[in-house]
């Protein structure tokens, strides 16, 4: 059968160039249309290798944090060599041009992704015609099931999904035990029976012991009434694990100023009463001391972002940035009560409920810790909703002991000063309903565990 | 996206095109490719250090071709444009022999 004159030719099917113009314009564009790419498209979505080969560009200066301008662009594939006539700086020009806003960016993407998937459709529809033509004499279960099979993965399954067979299960079930069995016989034999961590530090050694630290996809949800140490809390977590295991962490903060993060940090690290840090109240040595403090600051993983105006899709997307230009292992949200509310007809119970579905995803996604800060109730409950804690991994709680309990509760004498408890509310990896007492000294906003008295 | 915004990315293609179109036809070399480029960017793209660009029309005015003019030329050509701690150290030498140059004249 032969195509009719105007009728789209098969080519129109499988092959738009113009979405992959645009969708490069947009990444040379805009840093927001970067990071959406990012994520979603590799180069073998582009059928032009020409455009492949900006991509790449695009997406290496992005990685390095460079802005990929024309300029940029022009300057790397120069250095590169990849640009070797002046047609392909004319074509670049022409891309330049194909410029669409960013809200638009998602609909492009889709059509070249699309389009990529329409090709491997025809890929698989020529190769199984070829078979049929090579090998007649196939067993005609045999070849139906095979199509099957690869016709599936093209249709209902995504790139990232991956479904385990028996011997994957198998395979994966063995080398869990295997890790855990030689992790138990180096803690006998080398750590003299303290655990090491499986995830990230947590900042309090009886936190670790119990949970052996944050682990990649977890989502944490710390909840404490306010003024009682939610933020404190989140910078005790940042110290352990931007400063002292200089792992790389994105703090989000919808409350507090920049200089007053900066601040805190002065008495943090330098153990000096806040108010007098933030007062300038301070002798020369102090402030040397505190200079020293900020050093360790300088050379840390600890990346802050203010931000009073955070909205789900916003947490995502500076998410992926840090993901993708820093590295990041952990991300902490301070707090979920302020995020923007994009839909003021649902009820707030279901915003945090969806807000926090969407960090749990998030930080599956990125194989990144998320710890999410929320409010309590002074019933100890959480405010805005319980469901909350249905998402989370980990679900801690941070309260003050009240003075009754730390004169008649003879198990806390056996410490120096607790005044706070983290209530370990949920653990889907180990023990829950356990009460950790640490010593919170409000003053220099810093957290310990508490100490016993016989150490 | 308003008319004179377009018009603005529109001249900054052409620019960037023509500049580097200039390099392949061998009308330009690499490094001062690299500097038209850069300097492209900073006016249109990250809209920063405008004292440089004065500086730049102040030098041309007394450009001579002298021995300052050489080491000026030279310093922008080193000039890093993506470090914001060495771009200023850069201009103030720039300024320093460009006031040499006009006190010389």
């Amino acid at each position: 059968m032969s195509l009719r004159k105007n009728e789209p030719s098969m080519e129109d099917y499988l092959i738009d160039l113009e979405s992959e113009r645009r969708v490069l314009s947009s990444m040379l564009h805009s840093e927001d249309a970067c990071i959406e790419v990012y994520d979603l498209l590799s180069n073998a979505d582009f059928y032009s290798p020409r455009h492949a080969t900006i991509f790449d560009l695009a997406i290496s200066l992005f990685e390095r944090e460079i802005r990929p301008t024309l300029v940029e662009l022009l300057k790397e594939g120069h250095s590169l060599g990849v640009f070797t006539n002046p047609r392909d700086i004319e074509e670049l020009k022409y891309i330049v041009e194909q410029y669409i806003d960013d809200e638009n960016i998602k609909y492009w993407i889709k059509r070249v992704k699309d389009k990529a998937r329409l090709r491997k459709f025809e890929a698989f529809l020529k190769r199984n015609m070829q078979l049929l033509v090579e090998q007649q004499e196939s067993d005609v279960e045999q070849v139906l099931m095979e199509a099957e099979e690869e016709l599936t993965n093209l249709t209902a399954l995504e790139i990232d999904d991956k479904i385990d067979s028996p011997a994957d299960m198998a395979s994966l079930g063995y080398s869990e035990v295997e890790r855990r069995f030689l992790r138990l016989k180096e803690i006998r034999e080398l750590h003299k029976g303290v655990l090491p961590l499986d995830g990230l530090p947590t900042g309090f050694d009886n936190l670790n012991h119990i949970t052996l630290g944050y682990k990649a996809g977890d989502l944490i949800i710390l909840g404490a009434q306010t003024g009682h140490g939610k933020t404190s809390f989140a910078l005790h977590t940042s110290r352990a694990i931007a400063v002292d295991a200089r792992k790389n962490l994105l703090y989000l903060n919808t409350e507090m100023s920049r200089e007053q993060i900066a601040l805190r940090w002065g008495s943090i690290l330098s153990q000096i009463d806040h108010d007098r840090v933030r007062s300038g109240d301070i002798s020369e040595t102090e402030l040397s001391i505190i200079f020293n403090g900020y050093s360790q600051l300088r050379e840390s993983g600890f990346y802050s972002y203010p931000c009073p105006n955070l909205t789900p899709e916003k947490a995502i997307s500076i998410a992926r940035k840090f993901k993708a230009q820093k590295g990041i292992e952990m991300m902490i949200v301070d707090y979920v009560g302020r995020m923007d509310k994009l839909d003021p007809k649902l009820q707030e119970w279901q915003i945090l409920e969806q807000i926090v579905k969407t960090l749990k995803m998030l930080a599956q996604n990125l194989k990144i810790v998320v710890m999410c800060l929320v409010q309590l109730n002074p019933d100890g409950s959480l405010q805005g909703a319980k469901r909350m804690k249905n998402e989370c991994d980990l679900m801690l709680k941070l309260t003050p002991i009240p003075r009754e309990e730390l004169e008649e509760r003879e198990e806390l004498k056996n410490y120096i000063n607790p005044n706070y408890y983290i209530h370990i509310d949920k653990n889907r990896d180990g023990r829950s309903g356990i009460r950790i007492p640490i010593t919170f000294d409000l003053q220099k906003q810093i957290m310990g565990d508490a100490r016993r008295v016989d150490e | 996206m308003p008319d004179h915004e377009q018009l603005l990315k529109k001249i900054y293609g052409e620019t960037a095109s023509r500049i580097a179109d200039c390099c392949f036809r061998g009308e330009l070399d690499e490094e001062h490719m690299r500097l038209l480029l850069n300097l492209l960017d900073l006016s249109v793209v990250k809209k920063q250090h405008p004292e440089l660009f004065l500086l730049l029309q102040e030098w041309m005015d007394y450009f001579t071709d002298s021995e300052n003019d050489r080491i000026i030329e030279a310093t922008l050509l080193a000039m890093d444009f993506n470090d914001q701690e060495t771009m200023p150290e850069h201009m103030k030498i720039i300024a320093e022999l460009i006031n040499e140059e006009k006190a010389l004249q």
